[in-house]
């Protein structure tokens, strides 16, 4: 009976004292309570250039571009935290903002359209026609004009007396020219000036005229609204396409107040504009000469759409080439050919390491200019995101950004890297290609070995997964894809970009021993502040994995 | 604890009486009989905290049992729970049961016996989590469809599962056509494993992290405890 009394002590001891009975001990702070608030499908980043320095507009002094979002899907547009955003921010020259992925999905059969409208004291208002016809990261460059350092091509003039209205009227006739005479302005007197609200103007008036060359691709670089447009034509019909501009100009004329001039009554603004006897008429192939027609567009910033208005025509004067038109409205106002462009453009990107094949993460960022084969006229500019999926040997990459390329036209790319950036890429070699050719373009790439230590100096690539706990939500969740970030060596003034993708982004060219600072653009402000920083141990060599948490101010 | 004590205490007693008339007289009858491969078998139907089931029970001499079985149960859970932002089900799944293989000794004939053996162990236990509301991130409206599911398993860490009992009553009666056997023990199945996957906006909480937190909080339940009733009907 001793051994029964011993077993079933042993068993009971084991079923009813056990480790069963133990108290359950899980400490919850332990757990990673967060979601993934990878929401938004479809990510849009701006970057705002000045056109004369090639820095990103407020830079350094902190201005802020104000951007108000138009067009028949503008109601979707959303912030990074998914607020609905009419109008936003820039911060240090960039904005990102997504769309509403369940109202706002866009894809080849129903494509999203928006107009974003930049403006900031100081500088040319433009507007950046917008077209989607995928989800993903999409990006595109403005380049803005200021008003003070004007880039080469564009002439800007300045009255601050230029004349005075009275209960709306024009006291004076005004007559104003630019500098160099290129465009001269008149309105007779008692001229009725109101803005586009329907309030008259009063008071002194200011005014400000400024010249777009068309034959300086600087000045072409930075044709607000850009030279693919939407377009209204003679005939009523809506149309996309591309613009072969003979001139462009923009007046501005405002009040004590600061109300803007935009329609005349009981007067026109008679507009005489030169034309640069090196314009290209496409029509004839030729330089233009006197005789040409070419027809006078009107811009509606709201819409994005170009409105015909009449054809002029081009006469020879003492002093060159002119052209006029009278006006009832201001308006930015173009002399352009119209052309029909390709419906849409595949460019691949191919490796031949197909080790990459299923990645996502590149950590290439890479801007483009395309200009006419052969007379390297410019059409447009732009910037691919680093983060394509890579399918074998290619992937897809952001076609949005080179639409309205015109029709049965040569076009060549020419690329180039941020600066402060060391791409996992070489540069591309330029390619000419007729854009409009049903075969996809494909651009080659080969692995930049500077990237990773291999060629010569001892760099490094940094992937960082990338944590953000939202303070005000208490809530933790992976960095959603499409959120910019910028990266520098602790104390230089030039920062690299790139996007996250997958909660990750990936930094290429980093130094052993040194620190670096990374923040992410998130609803308009740069944050965390100061800066995640990073210290790369002189141990620590080739690709690397590294985590980083990121606590900010989410606007839950 | 006390109740399931104070539980376990009455069905000790209620056996003790099934166990004590089943062991007025089998001294005798083994003395006078010899049992062949064909003596002895039964068929038993069984409760047990592993699950409900039947086994074939083989007797040898006077006290020995060798009992070959398999039991099953599933234990299907459903509860509303808030989570921050939306609702949800979590929708829970227990599954205990499996093959056994038993050797029962009688050091006191028909009143009380020592069971080991192993067992195949089929416990397996998810738990979903499933969003029933909408998530408003912002002023997008995320569908409770797209904010996809946490799914947690929890599996013993061995397979065959080592088994001790003691028990009251017996699994085959020598003297009566039916018998019945109460026991209590424990099944060793090691550290539970846990497997987290998760979908969509929940996938994070499936982290490799959460995973081993969890798993480290319940390392500690090594042993199952097992308390069973069984019936069994001698047939030869």
């Amino acid at each position: 009976m001793k051994s029964i009394r011993f077993l079933t002590s042993i068993f009971l001891v084991l079923v009813m004292a056990g480790p069963s009975c133990q108290k359950f001990n899980l400490n919850t702070d332990d757990l990673d309570i967060k979601l993934d608030l990878n929401v938004i499908k479809t990510n849009i980043m701006v970057q705002f250039i000045d056109a004369a320095t090639g820095e990103p507009v407020g830079f350094n002094d902190g201005k802020k571009v104000e951007i108000t979002i138009f067009g028949p899907d503008s109601q979707w547009v959303v912030n990074n935290s998914g607020k609905r955003m009419q109008k936003m921010y820039s911060a240090a020259g960039y904005l990102t903002f997504g769309l509403d992925p369940y109202n706002a999905k866009p894809t080849p059969n129903d494509p999203i359209s928006l107009i974003l409208v930049a403006d900031i004291d100081g500088y040319v208002s433009t507007s950046l026609p917008i077209f989607l016809r995928s989800e993903g990261s999409h990006d595109f460059v403005v380049n803005m004009v200021d008003l003070a350092f004007p880039p080469d091509g564009v002439v800007v003039t300045t009255r601050d007396n230029s004349g005075s209205a009275v209960g709306g009227r024009l006291v004076n006739d005004m007559d104003m020219s630019t500098d160099n005479s290129d465009v001269n302005m008149k309105i007779p007197a008692g001229t009725e000036i109101r803005d586009a609200q329907g309030n008259l103007l009063d008071g002194n008036l200011k005014t400000t005229i400024v010249y777009f060359n068309p034959v300086r691709d600087s000045a072409l670089r930075c044709f607000p609204g850009g030279l693919n447009v939407d377009v209204n034509k003679e005939d009523g019909e809506k149309e996309k396409g591309a613009f072969f501009s003979a001139g462009f100009v923009a007046i501005d004329i405002k009040d004590e107040s600061g109300k803007k001039a935009a329609k005349f009554d009981g007067g026109k603004l008679d507009l005489n504009m030169a034309i640069d006897e090196n314009v290209k008429n496409p029509e004839t192939g030729q330089s233009v000469k006197a005789g040409d027609k070419v027809p006078l567009w009107s811009y509606d910033e709201r819409n994005g759409k170009w409105t015909f208005e009449k054809t002029t025509e081009i006469h020879q004067t003492p002093t060159g080439l002119r052209t006029e038109a009278q006006l009832q409205h201001l308006s930015y106002w173009n002399l352009d050919w119209f052309e029909t462009s390709c419906e849409f453009i595949e460019i691949f990107f191919t490796t031949a390491d197909a080790s990459k094949s299923g990645e996502t993460g590149w950590g290439y960022g890479l801007f483009f200019t395309a200009t006419l084969t052969g007379s390297d006229e410019f059409r447009t500019d732009g910037y691919f995101s680093g983060y394509p999926e890579i399918t074998g040997t290619k992937t897809n990459l952001n076609t949005e950004v080179l639409q309205s390329v015109p029709r049965n036209r040569q076009i060549t790319l020419t690329f180039h890297a941020q600066e402060g950036t060391t791409p996992l890429w070489n540069i591309p070699e330029p390619i000419t290609y007729d854009f409009c050719s049903s075969t996809p373009v494909e651009v080659p790439l080969t692995p930049n070995t500077n990237a990773t230590g291999g060629g010569g100096d001892q760099t490094l690539t940094i992937t960082f997964n990338i944590e953000i706990y939202c303070t005000d939500l208490g809530a933790a969740a992976t960095i959603p894809d499409g959120i910019l970030l910028r990266y520098r060596l602790k104390g230089s003034s030039s920062w690299g970009t790139c996007t996250a993708s997958g909660g990750t982004f990936t930094v290429a060219g980093l130094q052993q021993n040194k620190i670096y600072e990374v923040q992410a653009l998130y609803n308009g402000e740069w944050v965390p502040t100061p800066g995640f920083e990073y210290f790369i141990e002189p141990s620590d060599v080739t690709v690397l994995t590294k985590n980083a948490r990121f606590e900010i101010d989410c606007g839950g | 604890m006390k109740k399931p004590q104070l539980l376990l205490m009455g069905l000790c007693l209620l056996a003790l009486p099934f166990s004590t008339l089943s062991a007025q007289s089998p001294d005798s009858v083994s003395q006078k009989t010899k049992y062949g491969p064909l003596d002895l078998w039964g068929i038993g139907i069984k409760a047990s905290t592993d699950g409900f089931g039947f086994e074939v029970v083989k007797g040898f001499g006077e006290r020995l049992n060798i009992r070959l079985g398999y039991s099953t149960m599933n234990i299907p859970i459903s509860q509303s729970i808030p989570m921050d932002g939306f609702s949800a089900t979590v929708e829970a799944n227990l599954k205990f049961g499996g093959a056994n293989l038993y050797l029962d000794f009688y050091p006191v004939k028909n009143v009380i016996h020592l069971t080991a053996g192993i067992m195949q162990n089929a416990m397996r236990h998810t738990l979903t989590v499933i969003p029933t509301s909408e998530y408003l991130y912002g002023d997008i409206v995320v569908p409770a469809a797209d904010l996809g599911i946490v799914v947690g398993e929890v599996t013993p860490e061995t397979k065959i599962s080592p088994y001790l009992a003691f028990g009251f009553g017996n699994t085959l009666s020598r003297e009566h056509r039916v018998s019945f056997n109460f026991e209590m023990g424990a099944l060793y199945h090691g550290a539970p494993q846990l497997s987290l996957t998760g979908t969509n906006m929940l996938s994070p909480m499936a982290s490799e992290n959460n995973q081993q937190v969890i798993m480290d909080a319940i390392a500690q339940y090594k042993w199952y405890p097992m308390v069973s009733m069984q019936l069994t009907f001698r047939i030869i």
